[in-house]
């Protein structure tokens, strides 16, 4: 009787425990300790940011020793495109140029310049990272790696709590990217489809069998209205053999979260 | 591990985990070791009012640190708990191995729950840190941390 007792008693208590944990969840879910987690944050993220800071300054060098050889290969394949990039530049420079003047003859607007506003990363959190700004952007907001037009796209903003945004990552199995493939070397448009995650790896899906996927071919954004177009994703690392109308290939993220330190909200473009 | 001690490194973890170490990592060690001290003899059975309490607030300290929703890993940690009681005599706590697949288990689920990622790889370097901390280093079961 007295160990019926007993158990009856243990489990009284657990349900009591899990009662309380789901009324839990609904008050955060209705953002009932938003001001405590706010308060906490501001405590908190110099901290974080500095715990991060000191794992890449002890990690880092341990990567980068670990694959010198490699790393070596690709600055030298890296320099060989950025040559070819620069070339390209300075041709679209001209481009722009006389496409502002022939604006001006015809008398059209130019389109508004892009207006940023800068995070620190504090953390990464899988497919997720998590920045620190004043400034606090709409849900959606498009996250970049630099303060320049077109760039590297990281990610889009997730939800906002305090002053800490979480950035959701192409990776995330919750993110879909209307995508482009322009060429390597002329900017020439191959493609579109869409970028999906699965298992933490990027792929572009939904690419008609008519269009041609090229390894090494830049997977770009294709432009909503959240989202401005151009913005690099990644490249194209191997192509799937196509099932039925589709095909698919494999993409490697541009810039690895984990080497983030800053990034920048797209507030207006 | 007595419950002060998993109060205080519940706390400390949550506050490295994600800046510093993998996003899950220490959960699952935490969790067996505390549930093997509190087996060691039946303990267990005599203690639900001492653990259930602990685990709910190592979960508030992971879930409010980590910034994740309040609730979420409290229920996680109830529902091992409630495991634990389920499970206590069938389960040989004291062999090292058996210790490390509710620390697999704990890392997966809650990874998968809380951040929606499977950290198979945090998860396994957990359960293998557990089975190495057991064998050579701890007497959890003991109260106490010397080389065996």
């Amino acid at each position: 009787m007295g160990a019926l007792g007993k158990t009856s008693n243990t489990s009284n208590l657990l349900f009591l425990y899990i009662l309380l944990a789901v009324i839990l969840i609904f008050l955060d879910s209705r953002r009932f300790f938003s001001p405590i987690k706010k308060t906490a944050q501001n405590v908190l993220i110099p901290f974080q940011s500095s715990l991060f800071i000191t794992r890449a300054a002890l990690f880092g060098p341990i990567t980068n020793l670990s694959s010198s050889q490699s790393k070596e290969e690709e600055i030298t394949k890296l320099k060989e495109e950025n040559a070819k990039l620069l070339a390209q530049v300075t041709s679209l420079k001209a481009v722009e140029e006389e496409n502002e003047k022939a604006r001006h003859l015809l008398g059209a607007t130019l389109p508004p310049s892009w207006h940023f506003e800068p995070a620190r990363v504090v953390s990464v959190f899988a497919d997720k990272i998590f920045v620190s700004s004043s400034f606090t952007p709409d849900v959606g907001t498009p996250v970049v790696l630099s303060a320049d037009k077109g760039g590297v796209f990281i990610g889009e903003v997730e939800s906002i709590q305090g002053n800490v945004v979480s950035v959701l990552l192409p990776t995330s199995g919750l993110s879909k990217i209307t995508a482009l493939v322009r060429d390597k070397e002329t900017g020439e448009r191959h493609a579109s489809g869409i970028i999906e995650a699965k298992q933490g790896k990027l792929f572009l899906q939904q690419v008609l069998t008519s269009e041609t996927l090229k390894e090494g071919g830049l997977v770009v954004t294709g432009g909503d209205e959240k989202v401005p177009p151009d913005l690099l994703i990644g490249t194209i690392v191997k192509v799937l053999p196509s099932t039925g109308t589709f095909q698919e290939a494999e993409v490697k993220q541009a810039i690895p979260p984990e080497s983030l330190e800053f990034v920048f909200f797209i507030t207006k473009f | 591990m007595k419950a002060r001690t998993f109060l205080l490194l519940s706390l400390a973890f949550s506050l490295l985990q994600g800046p510093f170490f993998p996003v899950v990592f220490s959960e699952g060690i935490l969790l067996s070791m505390f549930a093997s001290y509190y087996s060691h003899g039946g303990l267990v059975y005599h203690s639900a009012k001492r653990i259930i309490p602990f685990l709910f607030l190592s979960g508030i300290f992971f879930d409010f640190f980590q910034n994740q929703q309040i609730g979420v890993t409290p229920l996680i940690f109830i529902i091992f708990g409630g495991c634990l009681f389920v499970f206590k005599e069938q389960f040989p706590w004291n062999k090292p191995v058996f210790l490390a697949l509710p620390v697999i288990l704990i890392n997966l689920v809650r990874g998968q729950i809380v951040f929606g990622i499977i950290p198979v790889f945090s998860a396994v370097a957990a359960a293998l840190f557990t089975i190495g901390v057991s064998m050579f280093i701890t007497r959890s079961y003991e109260g106490r941390i010397g080389i065996k």
